[in-house]
Formats: structure tokens, sequence, C-alpha cells
């Protein structure tokens, strides 16, 4: 492939070069050279003293355009674009933008002098800074959209600066923006191709195909303050991929307000822009206007939907359908079966709920918390769970009658999974178990090593679960084992699996979610958070949905295992998401019930309970369902 | 398979991943044979029609176990080109398979690099890609897995992220050794049928199944950006000036993130891995068609470097077939 060239989107390593003018050099009697500045778009700019005023040490910036080209229509075409940009600078006066004093030819050599700006441009200013003010950048990027509003207006046709970057811009030593470099702007006949020149990394799509207009500027401004404010250089990533990085995952301190301004400059297609760059200043203005108002809302304890201002119409406060206290906090998720809720409580009842009225319908105590979340085995009639009294029980589901018991030798905070009429579960006493639903017999009991505290999945084949000590196991569904992964730590996070591709996605509180091979235990790769994961994943086409207590809930691509979206919560995530339409729904440890669309990340609403949120929401026909660590279980209405 | 069966039934042995569709076949011929096999008579009395037509008439059992053992085939076919005055594509395949008691799957890894650079170093660069993934393959995949030891252990890392590391490592070394150069990167790492891919640049990687084609890789190209974000068609990226721009390649700069796939391949499907010799001139269908009507996946390789050529064969052409059996 001798042919294929890398792009030219390398930053520039040292902007500096020689000059073929040495210091001291004068020109025309009356410029003499100090030293060089640095290399623009189509030659040096050298630092010079105007020596027509001898008194005073008026210093200004020669441009000398390398012509030396040998084919003569090259040369011609460099010299008349070097013209250019002396024409348009002469025609400008704008305090933003350079001014020109003088424009000659000298050995072969064409030369524009201008004024001297003593500052630094922005990529000088990025590379000596960790960060800089957000407020700074603001009042810049306002200051930018006036000066390009300006040359978009110039009469008879507007001009385009076409190269807007960091490099471009200068702040000078009152804090002022400057733009330099005119060498590509050009003025813009509507309609006309124009070849593409411009600085990858920057440049608008519609630019590599020679369609130039305003709104190409427009992008690479945005482009630029998202490099300023994320301090990714979009010359080492792949061409328009701003929205691969989003804003607020990287700086949490720029407001949705402005991350929604340059979203929309940054748009692929010009139309879905703002219509100019007065309006994207303007824009601009205003998000900064409302972040200052919005800074608090009103918190109070009383449960209550926060709708975001968009999208929902006036549905701004939408109550529960009902809430029931329990006696201690509900860590585990409720279950539904007959227009009854069912879900045990850290008071060490096991609750039946109507569904409809939120009522009680009966209640059995246990010896112990119940930390874990019951089942209902149809076929057979009966709730069955495990509780921190070392017992897992079997009760009538209408009536809480105790069908049979079953003691292992330790708690039990594994939930279990119901079967064709089994039941499998594990404890901290190592074992996991193989029950008849129906009668409690024992079929196998499995040593897994080490406490197991994850609902086990189970397949046509094989049965997967976690243990404390950060295994994850596959038995035979005769209890035989058949491969181990270990994790670096202990695994809290119920297996899943995809029957289809053999997939299997388990979360650890080493910080990894793992996708393993089931035929052979294999790790086929990992995605790292930055806190445990006990929440189970949810599986959405090629997508898996999770949480960690880093405080993130995460999709991830399961073919590419790169990140598709992350949400930010106020606290960690333990509680598990569940799906319903596009929509995920999942608990945080700040209170808040999130629903989220699973494509696009994008929060549709919330809830606060009065407490933190552990347990996975259950979906009915017309209810969201979940307990708090208030002790409520809440009844939400379902409504898309 | 029947819970209730799996939960009483006698301990079996599972499948291993190459033969687990297979053993579900109920034949009902099978059985009859096994019994016959146990008492050895099958080889001191060949059943007649064996003696009378060898090459018509297939033996009651010949077909289920040709399907038994039935393991994936691969071709790869690569050449200059007419325009080039150098072939700087590189390719490398590999595959181990067996049956024991150890259960170790099936194991290959299939290269596709296609260098740029003059004075040779292009060709070095992509052959720098094959011989380094093959090492490392070997050595932190293949032999942990022989040794029963490594791979399911924390110790060593995902499979996915053992190809990624193996391309920066080529990246660094290019970087270090063939200044000036650089190298498309496409690799596919198979265990039983579970493959990973691997990949920078835009050679490719497809999927073929059900007879539809679809890229699994992206391309790192400017074009394909345009495409991508809706500013060119597919038809205008065809003769877009600057086509040959890659925004990612080996060998161009010490941060290179790297793509990964992995996907599990269904049974009698093709993976097709191409530089792009091959997709910038022969379009999706007729690669689709070639693959589905030739014998072989080498005659099918051959072919579609044939069908380059014959279309200018502007570029070298290089093109690996892997089959994966019904």
């Amino acid at each position: 492939m001798p042919e294929t060239v890398r792009m030219t989107g390398e930053p520039n390593k040292g902007n500096r070069r020689e000059g073929s003018l040495s210091a001291n050099t004068i020109l025309l009697n009356r410029y003499k050279i100090l030293g060089v500045l640095g290399g623009g778009g189509m030659g040096t700019v050298y630092q010079a003293r105007d020596l027509n005023f001898p008194d005073v040490r008026r210093l200004v910036a020669v441009k000398e355009m390398h012509t030396m080209a040998s084919d003569r229509a090259l040369r011609e075409s460099t010299l008349s674009t070097f013209r250019r940009e002396a024409n348009i600078l002469a025609t400008l006066t704008h305090p933003t933008i350079p001014q020109i004093f003088d424009f000659f030819d000298q050995n072969d050599k064409a030369y524009l002098v201008m004024e001297y700006i003593n500052g630094n441009d922005l990529e000088q200013l990025m590379s000596r800074t960790k960060v800089l003010p957000i407020e700074k950048i603001i009042e810049w990027a306002i200051d930018i959209c006036e000066v390009l509003n300006y040359l978009h207006n110039q009469q008879p046709s507007p001009i385009i600066f076409r190269d807007i970057k960091p490099s471009n811009i200068m702040i000078d030593s009152h804090g002022k923006v400057r733009l330099i470099d005119f060498g590509i702007a050009k003025s813009f006949v509507s309609g006309v191709k124009n070849t593409m020149i411009g600085t990858e990394g920057y440049s608008a799509p519609e630019q590599y195909k020679g369609d130039i207009s305003p709104l190409s500027d427009m992008y690479s401004l945005g482009a630029t303050l998202h490099h300023l404010l994320t301090r990714r250089d979009p010359r080492l990533e792949p061409p328009f991929s701003f929205n691969e990085r989003p804003i607020k995952s990287i700086n949490p301190d720029v407001s949705g307000e402005l991350i929604a301004v340059i979203e929309k400059s940054l748009q692929f297609n010009p139309k879905e822009r703002f219509g100019s760059l007065a309006e994207m200043g303007q824009a601009i203005k205003q998000a900064t206007a409302t972040r200052h108002s919005m800074v608090s809302m009103n918190t109070t304890n009383n449960p209550s939907i926060v709708l975001p201002t968009v999208g929902l119409g006036d549905k701004n406060s939408i109550q529960p359908k009902w809430v029931f206290k329990t006696e201690d906090e509900v860590r585990g998720n409720a279950v539904y079966y007959g227009n009854m809720v069912f879900v045990g409580s850290y008071d060490t009842n096991l609750w039946a709920i109507d569904a409809t009225k939120g009522e009680m319908i009966w209640k059995v105590p246990t010896n112990g918390g119940i930390a874990s979340s019951p089942v209902v085995d149809i076929k057979s009639g009966v709730v069955l769970f495990g509780s921190e009294d070392y017992t897992f029980r079997a009760l009538d589901y209408k009536t809480g009658r105790t069908r049979w018991s079953f003691e292992t030798k330790d708690r039990i905070r594994s939930s279990p999974i119901a079967a064709l009429e089994h039941v499998f579960f594990g404890s901290d006493d190592g074992y996991l178990y193989a029950l008849v639903s129906a009668t409690g017999r024992k079929i196998w009991q499995h040593d897994a090593e080490s406490a197991i505290r994850t609902r086990p999945f189970i397949t046509d084949e094989l049965i997967v679960f976690g243990t404390a000590e950060g295994e994850v196991r596959a038995t035979t569904l005769s209890g035989e084992k058949k491969w181990v992964y270990r994790a670096k730590r202990d695994i809290n996070s119920s297996p899943v699996v995809n029957t289809v591709d053999g997939f299997c996605y388990v979360g650890s509180h080493d910080g990894f979610l793992y996708c393993l091979d089931m035929t052979n235990g294999y790790s086929s790769w990992r995605f790292r958070s930055n806190g445990a994961i006990i929440s189970t994943p949810v599986l959405y086409e090629d997508t898996i949905v999770f949480g960690s207590v880093d405080k993130h809930i995460y999709a991830v691509n399961t073919t590419t295992s790169k990140e598709r979206w992350r949400v930010k919560t106020e606290e960690p995530i333990v509680s598990s998401p569940v799906l319903h339409n596009d929509n995920i729904y999942i608990g945080g440890v700040d209170g808040y019930l999130y629903c989220i669309n699973v494509k696009t990340g994008k929060e549709k609403w919330k809830f606060k309970a009065g407490a933190g949120i552990t347990a996975t929401p259950l979906i009915t026909q017309d209810s969201i369902i979940f307990g708090s660590l208030d002790h409520n279980v809440y009844a939400l209405p379902l409504f898309d | 398979m029947n819970l209730l069966k799996r939960l009483f039934g006698p301990k079996t042995n599972l499948p291993t991943v190459g033969s687990d569709v297979d053993s579900n076949i109920q034949h009902p011929q099978m059985n009859q044979q096994n019994l016959s096999m146990e008492d050895e008579t099958l080889p001191a009395a060949p059943l007649p029609a064996f003696t009378q037509s060898a090459e018509t008439q297939k033996l009651p059992m010949e077909d289920l176990i040709a399907t038994k053992n039935a393991r994936l085939h691969f071709g790869q076919s690569t050449d200059i080109g007419m325009v080039r005055s150098e072939n700087q594509d590189s390719m490398l395949s590999l595959y181990i398979t067996g049956t024991s008691t150890e259960n170790v799957p099936d194991f290959g890894i299939f290269v596709v690099a296609d260098g740029m650079g003059g004075h040779l170093n292009g060709a070095q660069a992509s052959a720098m890609v094959c011989s380094i993934v093959c090492q490392q393959g070997l050595e932190n995949i293949y032999l942990p897995l022989l040794k029963r030891s490594g791979i399911d252990k924390s110790k060593t890392p995902p499979i996915s992220e053992i190809l990624i590391d193996t391309i920066q490592e080529v990246n660094q070394v290019i970087i270090d050794e063939l200044p000036d150069s650089g190298t498309t990167a496409t690799l596919c790492l198979v265990i039983g049928n579970l493959a990973y891919f691997s990949h920078v640049g835009d050679s490719r990687a497809y999927l073929i199944n059900n007879n539809t084609i679809d890229q699994l890789t992206r391309d790192h190209s400017l074009v394909s950006r345009l495409v991508e974000v809706g500013q060119l068609t597919p038809e205008e990226a065809k003769t877009y000036p600057r086509k040959n721009e890659l925004y990612r390649a080996v060998g161009q700069s010490q941060m290179l993130e790297v793509d990964a796939v992995t996907r599990r391949i269904p049974a009698n499907s093709y993976i097709l891995m191409c530089s792009d010799g091959l997709w910038g001139l022969v379009d999706e269908p007729t690669i689709l068609n070639i693959v589905l009507t030739s014998p072989t996946p080498q005659s099918a390789c051959d072919k579609l470097v044939a069908v380059a050529n014959n279309l200018g064969g502007t570029d070298n052409i290089t093109v690996i077939l892997i089959h994966f059996p019904s």
C-alpha cells in the first residue's frame, strides 16, 4: 500500500523553526528583524522593530512568504494566496483581528507587516496548564463567535476563516482574544465548490468535500472548545468523533447547558447546527446565565418524582400508587405472582402485599434478616427464599403457610433460581444446593469452597454462580464442576448468560465486568469501572448495562467491549438494572430510582425515595415496584 | 436438552467445543454401529457395500463420522497486483486441532497486514505483525491452554486484552526499528467456535453466514469516517480522492488505540480477511458469490485475487478465507 498515507493530523511538536532572515536584518530600511515568532500556514513569522519610530520600541510582526517553488504556476498561486490574506486584513477593522501595516516584495519574497500581538496562543496555553478556568473559555468563546460573525457578515460576500483551531487563537497580554493567520481565509461565494484546506481534527466534515460555509467555522469553534474543556486532542482521535468523548464524562464541571451548545455546533449536518455564529454566541450567553440561577433544587424527604424539564410535558409530579412500610431495610428484590408482591425485609419477615392496593396479605417471620430475593415456583404454588437464619423455606403463596424448610450450615444471602420443578441456591456455608421445589428433597450439593452470595444462572447445560473467593463457577446440571474462572476479588454480582451466543457477564469487587466464554470459562474481555461491581448486569441486544460503586451506570458494547454511555449519579450503585421497553430502571444509594433510555443513556426521569435503593426494581403490567433502605416498598405507575 | 434428564441422568462428560453440535445428533444407525465397533468386527468383515463400490456408496456411518470430525478449513492467497512493483502485504495462518481427553479447544491464528512506506520498510512492517502476533499468540494463549494452567486464572488477562497488547507491542517495535513505515493489522484468533478480532487500519474482516456478508471491522480511514457521519454515500466514497488516508495505523504514533471484536461464529459460516487491494476493487456481492460457489476456501481465495487483478489490480491483494464446519 505505498500510496496510503497517514493523515497529517499529528500536532506540531515544535512550532518554531528557523526562518531565512537572521536577526538584525533590516527590511525596506524600516523593519529590523529581532527573531522568529513561529511558522504560520504559509511562511515564517518574525518579530521586528519599526525603525520609523526611533524613540519608542514599536514592535511589529513580519510574515514572510516562501516563494521558493520553482514551478511558476504554483509560485503564482501561493503569492496570490498571500496577497489575498493581505487584502482581507486590509479591509477589516475589528479589535480581535490584527491590524495590517504594510505589504511589499523584496528579494523575490513577499512580506506582510502586521500588528505584533504579545501573548500566547491557546495551544501554548494548553501545554502550559492543566486546566483553564471555564469562565475564561466561555468569555473567549463569546468573543470568537462575535468576530466570526463579523467576518461572515462582510459584503459583498462573507469571509470564512476556514482554520479555527487553538493555535490560531491568541490571548493577548490584556487577556483578550485575537484571531491570527488569515492565510487560508477566503471570501465565500455560495454554491461554488472549494478545494479543502484546513486542519485535520478541527475541520467540519463537509469541508472534506469542499463544501465550505460559515457553519464550517462554527464546527471548528465547537471542536476547539471541546479540546479546551476535555483536553483530548482531536488530532489524535478518529475524525469527527467528539460525540464519542462526551464532555460531561471527562470534565463534570462543565454545565449541561454549555455542553448542549457545543454539541449542537458539532453536528455532522450543518443544518442541525446553529443558524449563525451570532446565534451560537447568544446560546453560550444564555447557557451561562441559566447556570447561575439553577444552583440548587428544593430537596425534601418526601418521596417525589423529579422530572427533567424537557420530554415529559407537564407530568412533573407523579406520586407513587402506594407505599408499603416494613419494619426494617428492604434490600432484596420483590417478585410478583397472582396479583401479589412478595418481598423480604431485614425485619426478618417475608411480606406478601396486594399488588393493587399495597396492603398486607400475610407476613411470615424467620429468625434472621432477609437480604436475598424470593422466587415463586408456579407449578407447586410456593414462594421460595433463604434467610440469615441459615434456613431455606417454601411457603404456600396464598396463605404463607410453610410447606417445607431446609437447613444449611450458614447464612443464606444468595437468591434462588427455580427451573423445571427444582430450586437452586447457594449458602455462606460454601455449597450450592439443588432441591425439589415441591418437597424440599435435596438432589445434590456442590462444594464451591467459599460462600455463595449470587443468584445462580441456569442454562440448558450449566449452572453458573460467583463466590466470595472471587470465583465464577460453572457446574453441570448434576452439580459437577465444569470450569472455574478466578477474578481478583469476591463476586456478589450474579452472572448473566446470553444463551444465544454463549457468553457469561459478571461483575466483581475488583471493579471489572467480565465476559466469559460459557464453553470453557475463558475470559474474553473485561471492562474496568472505578469501583466494585455488585450490580447484576442486564442485556439489551448487544449492550450490557450495570452499575458500579464508582457512582456510575455503564452501558458497554458486548462485541467491542467499548463503553456506549455512562450516567453519573450521586452515590454508589449496587442495585441491578431492569429493562422494560427501551428503558432501564435502576436504583441508587442516593435514594433515586433512575429511568434511563437504554439506547442513548439519557435520563428520562428519576424518583426520590427516603433512603438508598439496593434492590432491582420489579416491573409488572402497570407498576414499578422496589424496596428501599427507608423500610418502604414503593409502587410507581409505569408510564412510557 | 431435557433439564430433568441432566439432573438425574448418569454422569456424562460434556462434549468439547468442536463436537458439541454433533453429539446431539440422534442417528438410528449409530447405536448399532457402535456395538459392532466395540465387537471389533468392522475391520475384519467390511460391509458388502464397501467392496462393491467404495466411491459411490457410503458406509452407513461415514457421514456421521465425517460430521463429527469436521474441522475448520482455510485458504489464503496473495498477489502483487497489476500495478505495484512490490508486495507489501503479509499474511499468516495457523491452525491446531485435535481430540483427546484433555479437551484442549481447537486454536487458530490468522493475520492480514498491509504495509506502507518505501525501501521495503512497508513489507517488513507487515511481516513483523505476522511474526509477533503468531509468537505472542502461541506463547500467551495457546501454550497456557496446553499446560492447562494459566488461562482461567486471574494472572492471565482476557484474550482480547492479550491481542490488543500484542498489536501495541508490534507498534512499538515498528516505531523503534522501522521509522517512516506503517502497516494495517487485522488478526483473528480462533478458540473453538469463538473468534477474537483485533484490528487497526483499513484491512477488513467479514462474516459470511446465511447468504449475507457483514463487515466486522471498522476501517480507520478518513473516507469511511465521512461515510459514517453521512457526508459521503458509499458510492461517492469509491471515487473520493483522499481514499488512502488512514487516521490510525500500526507504527505511526506511540498511543495506538486497537479495536477488538469478539464473535461466536455460527456453524457453516465463513470469516474472510483481506487487504484493501481486494475490497477496493471487488464489491461485497461478488465476494459473497465467489465464496459460496467455490468448492474449497483455497479456490475461493485464488479466484478473488484473480477477479481483483482482472479489475485492474491497482494494489497488492491478500485474502484469507476460513470455513467453520456445520
